[in-house]
């Protein structure tokens, strides 16, 4: 119960105080928080897929990438308000993630196998917006895609300008964090942790487990393609690398670098490998992909916990003790 | 009817290298239970390696030699250094290729360039097979995938450490207890996986432009090819080469290689959904 | 009266055949000890009551259903519960949570509130002796705690029929009694089928003793019937528990 609220009193502060963002930073540095926030939320919807599902999908990135694609096409070629954009971008994601969760969960296929697949799916994805030039641009992308404006019922908000996109990467963050704590701390939570302890044990005990885990893809795809939407609106293009390979790495060094248990390692993750991407990028500019994929492997390698992980093992380890009496074996 | 036996030798071509990336891949995640992620990177490895060797004006045969030599000593430094610390936790070591395949890439763009580079056509020309006109050097391929295909075979199936490679994948502590040092099989298995990816990328060099993310091409169907076949089973997982490759193949002509490609995808997929066991596994295989 | 039965059931592994043509009914008496020498097929005839294996010949029949071939979750659903040898137990989770996700388990009978839901885990946790550990993760526990910790588990499923695989197994002797009242206790709700070798044990539970002998039924009655059965003992000769 307490951890409930702990956790959701964090997220209630964190959001509030980024909302100062705007006041106190420039224009510039609000930039770098916006798509801060919106790979942040794309690394949350990794993180839960693989923190709590235990499935580990190489190519998240072509569902963050799907999501920004979707809503550049419907709004550019198809001239469709940018707020149906966003729904459809969210439910097209959703069913190809029903889709592929009937494909794969349903017909067993788990842990390497589909990780390997989700990074077929990535590369073609990718393949897909390269060649596919009259609908996704090529290799060029799409650029032109208008900023999130809702206006309805006499609501009227733009999120088009800087402030704006700002603000709708925080809502953004606001609705991945309130997903998650409601996951996390509901019945359902628990459930797909014993799931990822021990699937067949959940399995003999009734639970529909490919269900469970589709259901979770489902709600992770979602939450990425919605990040990724919303980054299209607010840097107005969509390109093929939002697709590819090296995305989906980075969305896994960030989940990895930060703490692969903990919705709070998916968010430090991100902050510190796009800051030290920012600072290593005027000193180096080409040699960012190999910084990655070998900060990559010596994280994997020697701190296997993420920086959250490791700063909450050493935290258990300096509370004081709770005075329990010795236990008869 | 030239079309069709066109298409049938193209098959085979693609076949034929998808099979050996494909056969390596298996060696190494049907022992040791590691999926490579940066076996591309030992098929782009054997690709340089013949660029160096024909570049620096020796003959394009010595590169057969040389790449899969190359293969093997990068495969078990990799194994030795990296993947043997991770013997306990299989879903880290395939994060770490991942990342290793990505660093690959860099390094080999680093010191190659971006560019593709070309390796000559040791054997230029074509033949008229069946009608159908098919350049000599893509009969050579063909011809040596399957001498080193089925060498591998026979060395897994007969020789004394085919054996004890076959012992450990049924019964890892089994083995040991019978006094197998799974070590040092590990890394000549590994080696031996690298080795045969290495040879492919030689075969596939003079075909191709050689550039540093060359590696992923084969790796996707190699990897669906292993799935299909069912782990540390290499018949099965010659099956799975000829499904994807020739199938491949065999829509390309129609629909273009992207569209192909991800239809032969999705119709793997559908595949491992019905026989999740591997192609040569009976029918849906039940928990306990 | 609740019945689950192999009617001619044949289990075959790989070319050795461990159940042939099995008749073989549960669900008069609530409380069934399955015993027998190793290799006679219990932990198979479990497998097939549970949608474990499938079997190669013959049904599986839960009262007028036929359940063959159905997996192991419907299975569950449908109130066949199994406990295996080995326990089980979400190790990650505490003993709260553990006893959570099974009392969420889908199941055929009436489910209750969650309040409801909640001070019946606690009692239940009193009753197997994990009060004290209610908050410990279950990694945490000892073995026998643990198989205690799983029939609490079971027995939250509600099941109608209980499958245990050997639950004295590994346990020390203050431990075995404490098991045989629980397993008792939940005789009293559903009925248990259990594989056993303990000899002391399996009289320690009573009810009616199964015997089973390379795959075929040997006998069937009383412990004490049992006990004086000759053609048991033959098989038995030289097996002490």
């Amino acid at each position: 119960m307490i951890a409930k609220l702990r956790a959701g009193g964090a997220g209630i502060v964190l959001v509030g105080l980024l909302a100062f963002s705007p006041f106190v930073l420039d224009l510039y540095g609000l930039s770098v928080i916006t798509y801060i926030l919106l790979y942040g939320v794309a690394a949350i919807s990794l993180q839960l897929l693989w923190g709590r599902g235990g499935q580990l999908s190489f190519g998240h990135a072509a569902f963050f990438g799907i999501g920004a694609y979707i809503y550049a096409i419907f709004t550019v070629k198809l001239q469709v308000p940018t707020p149906l954009a966003l729904l459809l971008a969210i439910t097209l994601s959703a069913l190809l993630a029903l889709i592929i969760g009937y494909f794969l969960f349903f017909g067993g296929v788990r842990a390497a196998y589909f990780s390997v697949i989700t990074l077929a799916i990535a590369l073609i994805a990718n393949q897909l917006a390269i060649s596919w030039t009259p609908v996704t641009g090529g290799n060029a992308g799409l650029i032109g895609v208008p900023g999130l404006s809702i206006n309805v019922f006499g609501l009227e908000l733009d999120f088009t300008s800087p402030v704006g996109g700002f603000s709708l990467a925080l809502i953004v963050l606001a609705v991945a964090l309130l997903v998650t704590w409601l996951i996390h701390f509901r019945r359902l939570g628990l459930i797909f942790t014993a799931i990822r302890e021990d699937e067949t044990r959940a399995a003999f005990m009734g639970y529909r487990t490919p269900a469970y885990l589709t259901a979770l893809l489902v709600i992770s795809v979602s939450l990425a393609a919605l990040a990724g939407a919303a980054f299209s609106a607010v840097s107005n293009y969509a390109a093929p690398d939002m697709l590819g390979a090296v995305l989906s790495v980075e969305m896994l060094t960030w989940v990895a670098v930060g703490g692969r248990n903990f919705v709070a390692g998916a968010l430090v993750g991100v902050v510190v490998l796009r800051l030290l991407n920012i600072q290593i990028s005027t000193i180096l500019p080409t040699s960012w992909p190999l910084i990655v994929g070998g900060f990559f492997v010596l994280v994997v390698l020697l701190v296997p916990a993420g920086l959250v992980g490791t700063f909450v093992r050493l935290a258990k380890r300096l509370r004081p003790r709770r005075l329990v009496p010795v236990e008869e074996s | 009817m030239e079309v069709v036996v066109s298409i049938a030798l193209n098959a085979a071509f693609l076949v034929s290298v998808v099979a050996l990336v494909a056969l390596g891949l298996g060696v190494i995640y049907g022992l040791l239970g590691v999926i490579n992620m940066a076996h591309g990177e030992f098929v782009a490895l054997g690709a340089y390696a013949a660029f160096v060797v024909t570049s620096s004006g020796a003959p394009y045969w010595l590169a057969l030699i040389v790449a899969p030599a190359v293969g093997m000593v990068a495969g078990m430094a990799l194994q030795a250094g990296l993947i043997s610390r991770l013997v306990q936790r299989p879903l880290d070591a395939i994060l770490v290729t991942l990342g290793l395949s990505l660093v690959f890439q860099q390094v080999f763009q680093a010191v190659f360039g971006p560019a593709g580079l070309t390796v000559p056509n040791p054997a230029p020309g074509t033949l008229t097979i069946l009608g159908a006109t098919f350049p000599v050097f893509r009969v050579v391929v063909i011809v040596i995938s399957a001498i080193v295909i089925v060498a591998t075979i026979l060395f897994l199936a007969k020789s004394e450490f085919g054996i004890v490679v076959r012992a450990i994948l049924q019964n890892r502590d089994a083995a040991s207890v019978n006094g197998v040092n799974s070590a040092r099989y590990s890394l000549l298995a590994f080696g031996l996986g690298a080795a045969v990816a290495a040879i492919a990328g030689a075969l596939i060099a003079p075909s191709t432009n050689v550039v540093p993310y060359m590696g992923a091409t084969y790796l996707a169907p190699a990897f669906v090819a292993v799935i299909l076949g069912g782990a540390g089973r290499p018949l099965g997982v010659l099956l799975g080469a000829a499904f994807m490759g020739g199938l491949e193949v065999a829509l390309t002509s129609y629909i273009g290689p992207t569209t192909a490609r991800a239809l032969v995808l999705i119709l793997a997929i559908i595949a491992i959904r019905l026989r999740p066991g591997g192609l040569l596994s009976e029918k849906k295989d039940r928990f306990a | 009266m609740s019945s689950l039965e192999l009617r001619k059931v044949t289990v075959s592994f790989k070319g050795l055949t461990v159940l042939s043509e099995l008749d073989l009914g549960f669900g008069e008496r609530s409380m069934n000890v399955l015993i027998g020498p190793n290799g006679a097929g219990k932990t198979t005839v479990l497998n097939a009551l549970s949608g474990a294996v499938r079997p190669a010949g013959g049904e599986v029949w839960l009262d007028a259903d036929d359940v063959t071939g159905e997996s192991p979750t419907r299975f569950a659903r449908r109130g066949v519960v199994r406990k295996f040898q080995v326990p089980t137990v979400f190790p990650g989770l505490t003993v709260a949570d553990n006893l959570r996700v099974a009392s969420s388990a889908p199941r055929p009978r009436a489910t209750f509130t969650s309040g409801e839901r909640d001070t019946r885990q606690r009692e239940l946790s009193e009753t197997l002796g994990l009060a004290d550990r209610y908050e410990d993760l279950a990694a945490d526990l000892s073995h026998g705690q643990r198989q205690w910790l799983e029939m609490g588990m079971a027995f939250l499923g509600d099941p109608r029929f209980l499958l245990l695989d050997e639950p004295a197994a590994g346990l020390g002797p203050g431990e075995t009694q404490h098991t045989a009242d629980l397993i008792k206790l939940m005789a009293e709700r559903c009925c248990v089928i259990a594989v056993e070798h303990d000899m002391d044990f399996v009289r320690a539970l009573g009810g009616e003793v199964t015997v089973l002998h390379q795959g075929a039924l040997l006998a069937r009655g009383t412990f004490k019937q049992i006990e004086k059965n000759t053609d048991v003992r033959d098989v038995y000769l030289g097996r002490g528990h």
